[in-house]
């Protein structure tokens, strides 16, 4: 995945990223920093294709997800894992239901959404809250619910914004083992967040966002 | 043995909405007035028909003797011209005497008399025929003609049924327009209500087409619901009415207007429409709203 000279204007013009270029090697695990309002969600909307750049190319899957038609480019969705700053849960539909919805969308099998949903949710702590609507969670057990939806359709590419949010110290653990066993799995990984002490330890490459540039960039050792 | 394949559990889990239940209702009254409106055109049609042949499909025109083979020539060809009338055809002198025999007596010598040329005319009881023209451009050819007209004291029931013609196609009308706005506001209500999951669910890589379909199949259900209930009600009230109509309506065949094949072609026709309103205002609508996104 490439982005060369990503700009994002919005309303008025105000620009929210200037000319921002990295690549996120595949299998990688990265991570990006800043302050609020540094564009971190942005630059994580135009990855994930929720919102389109105002200028520079993407380039996602050797693919420009702009220059092909609709249908291709709900293709490319497919192999995106997004784990939204908002969530973006359904609240009336239960944990089963809201994890399993990217694997019903790419028309699994019910039996099979039943048992890898299953799955991952015992994996991760959640089997207890399976038939509750989301509605009816934590905050935290909300945004674990989201990074199970993400992940559960094994993407190429996982991208969270803001994933340790409103998480205590064990979710954040839990949260960090999930990221941990895709990446292993051969998924490429981008984090979004203010702090990144949580990912320190995991990440191959950092980028810093100021104020919409990518200010730096650092890369570290793995941590298997 | 060939094993079943699992069940894809494709689509998305759209909301139940039950305030989206009351407008099945909204649906079947619309369908009910389009209904009868229908079928009370069709009553009338045949009503009007019926008039038609009871007031016999033959007139005759009477020209005074003394009219020239050229006058005469030029109102057959005027007749044959006008609307309605499918054939002129001028009697012979001896067509004539046999039908004056009965006035004149079996005896009666008619050799040396005056007879007036008679014109027997054929007209096409589907066709009404413009008889204040054809008296006007009569008047000027063969000012002493005399058209038998047979048809003119139904100029008045032509016009009652006219009022009631205009009457049924208002309610056809009101029934179908007003489907428009229901349906609209069905597509955009349960478009609304599940904003969040159609946009959540385009994020996630779903087809626009897999996002639409519940939406369109359920907005025909309601739709369908509600056509079939209207429609269903329409037919009771037409069995009710088809007794006591065969006693005031003039022919069978107009009180016939009641039942048969054509009328269930029409209220089924008024059952489905409902549902391909709301269908097709459920695809366009999230087509829209898809169309907006990214």
């Amino acid at each position: 995945m490439r982005l060369d000279h990503i700009g994002k204007r919005v309303g008025s013009g105000a620009t929210v990223l200037q000319a921002v270029s990295l690549a996120l090697e595949t299998g990688g695990f990265h991570v990006v920093t800043g302050g609020a309002g540094a564009g971190k969600t942005t630059l994580c909307n135009i990855i994930t294709l929720v919102e389109p750049p105002s200028e520079g190319r993407l380039r996602l899957f050797d693919s420009d997800p702009y220059g092909i038609d609709r249908g291709a480019r709900t293709a490319l969705r497919r192999r995106i894992g997004i784990m939204f700053q908002d969530l973006r849960l359904i609240g009336r539909l239960t944990v089963r239901e809201n994890v399993g919805l990217p694997l019903r969308l790419g028309g699994a099998a019910a039996t099979r959404i039943a048992d890898d949903v299953g799955e991952l949710l015992a994996w991760m702590g959640l089997a207890h809250c399976a038939d509750r609507p989301a509605a009816a969670l934590s905050g935290g057990e909300r945004r674990l619910v989201a990074l199970a939806r993400a992940v559960v359709g094994r993407p190429s590419l996982l991208v969270a914004d803001e994933p340790a949010g409103d998480l205590d110290a064990d979710a954040i653990a839990l949260a960090m083992r999930v990221f941990q066993q895709v990446n292993r799995l051969g998924t490429t990984v981008l984090i979004a967040a203010d702090n990144i002490g949580f990912a320190a330890g995991i990440a191959q490459r950092r980028y810093c966002l100021h104020e919409g540039r990518l200010a730096a960039t650092a890369t570290e050792a793995a941590v298997p | 043995m060939i094993g079943a394949a699992p069940a894809a559990a494709r689509g998305l889990p759209v909301r139940r909405d039950r305030g989206l239940r009351l407008l099945v209702w909204v649906f079947a009254l619309m369908s009910f007035i389009a209904g009868l409106g229908a079928v009370g055109l069709r009553v009338v049609a045949r009503t009007e028909a019926a008039w038609r042949r009871a007031a016999g499909a033959t007139m005759t025109l009477e020209i005074p003797a003394e009219a020239t083979p050229a006058r005469l020539a030029t109102v057959l060809a005027l007749l044959k011209q006008t609307r309605g009338i499918v054939a002129a055809r001028l009697l012979t002198p001896a067509e004539t005497a046999r039908l004056l025999q009965p006035w004149l007596g079996p005896g009666a010598q008619l050799d040396g008399l005056p007879l007036p040329h008679l014109i027997d005319l054929r007209a096409d009881p589907a066709v009404a025929i413009d008889f204040p023209t054809l008296h006007r451009e009569l008047a000027s050819v063969a000012p002493e003609a005399k058209l038998d007209d047979e048809r003119t004291p139904l100029a008045g029931p032509q016009r009652t049924a006219r009022a009631f013609r205009i009457a049924f196609a208002a309610c056809i009308a009101a029934g179908l327009v007003s489907m428009i706005p229901a349906a609209l506001f069905a597509a955009g209500s349960a478009a609304h209500a599940d904003r969040e999951l159609i946009d959540v669910a385009h994020l996630l890589g779903a087809a626009d087409r897999d996002i639409v379909r519940p939406f369109v199949v359920r907005a025909l259900r309601l739709g369908l619901a509600g056509g079939v209930i209207g429609a269903l009600a329409a037919a009771g009230v037409l069995v009710a009415l088809a007794r006591p109509a065969a006693a005031f309506l003039p022919t069978q065949s107009a009180a016939g207007g009641f039942a048969g094949w054509p009328n269930w072609l029409l209220l089924a026709a008024v059952a489905a429409a409902p549902g391909i309103a709301a269908a097709l205002a459920a695809q366009a609508g999230l087509h829209r709203r898809l169309a907006a996104l990214p």
